[in-house]
């Protein structure tokens, strides 16, 4: 994991701490969204709303719909954004 | 429940097949989130679009129920997704409470029972038991978000905190046969 994706990972724990009281240890790469962390699209929309706020990025796009796991997200944040 | 204007969510338990019939007969002005599958099906899916119900598979479903509750429509809810398996046991769905955080709208919930038990999930809805079958229908309070939940916190918890809030809501219900007084301090 680069330098770049590490800050990624670190933004999207401090969110999900706060926004679903969620045990940091769980939020690994490889938790699945839905099945392991209990995140339903909604959630996932509160989620992008506050990752935006950090990262500049397109929350809009089709890629979005094809995540399943925390690496998914990484990996999109990084192509998504433009900075 | 028949003293609600518009507006207002309606949840309820389901325990039976006829569940809808029942609260559809108590009130007229009512929309309802339903099961996706029945649009497709030849029998049921141009009674579901001419109803103007909601399928629960399309997309922005949500923002879709909260348009049509600010519009003055009742919504109904079965939050345990589908027929209940056990009477006394209530898991809820996140998805009516996505909606009343989004709409901040009042819920109405309603207790259904039927006894002896009959047309229940996992049971043939031709073996009536001897006698028929009985059912109640039992109104709770009306409840604001804020009786209810911390609407300070963000909104993923408040979803959370609801369903856990309407869970606890029903087994207490259950259990000592009244509705339980929503807690005023929250």
């Amino acid at each position: 994991m680069n330098e770049k994706e590490e800050e990624i990972l670190a933004k999207i724990k401090e969110i999900l701490v706060d926004l679903f009281e969620m045990d940091e240890a769980i939020i690994v790469p490889e938790a699945r969204l839905h099945e392991d962390l209990d995140i339903d699209s909604i959630d996932a929309v509160d989620l992008l709303i506050d990752l935006k706020k950090t990262i500049d990025m397109d929350i809009s796009s089709e890629k979005l719909n094809e995540v399943r796991t925390i690496d998914d997200v990484i990996k999109v944040c990084v192509e998504l954004s433009n900075g | 429940m028949k003293q609600i204007k518009g507006r207002c969510l309606i949840i309820a338990n389901h325990p039976s097949l006829i569940d809808v019939v029942l609260l559809f007969a108590v009130h007229k002005n009512l929309n309802c989130i339903v099961k996706g599958a029945l649009w497709d099906n030849f029998f049921t899916g141009s009674v579901v679009r001419l109803a103007g119900f909601i399928p629960n598979n399309s997309a922005g479903v949500v923002s879709i129920a909260v348009e049509k509750l600010h519009a003055g429509e009742n919504l109904l809810i079965f939050p345990e997704g589908s027929r209940s398996e056990d009477d006394c046991k209530f898991r809820f769905k996140r998805g009516a409470s996505n909606v009343v955080v989004a709409a901040d709208v009042a819920i109405m919930p309603v207790l259904i029972k039927c006894y002896p038990s009959a047309l229940k999930k996992g049971q043939k809805w031709y073996i009536i038991p001897d006698g028929g079958a009985g059912f109640s229908l039992d109104s709770g309070h009306l409840l604001s978000l804020r009786e209810c939940i911390d609407t300070t916190k963000p909104k993923t918890l408040q979803y959370r905190d609801l369903t856990q809030f309407l869970e606890d809501y029903y087994e207490d219900w259950f259990v000592a046969g009244s509705p339980p007084v929503p807690n005023k301090n929250l």
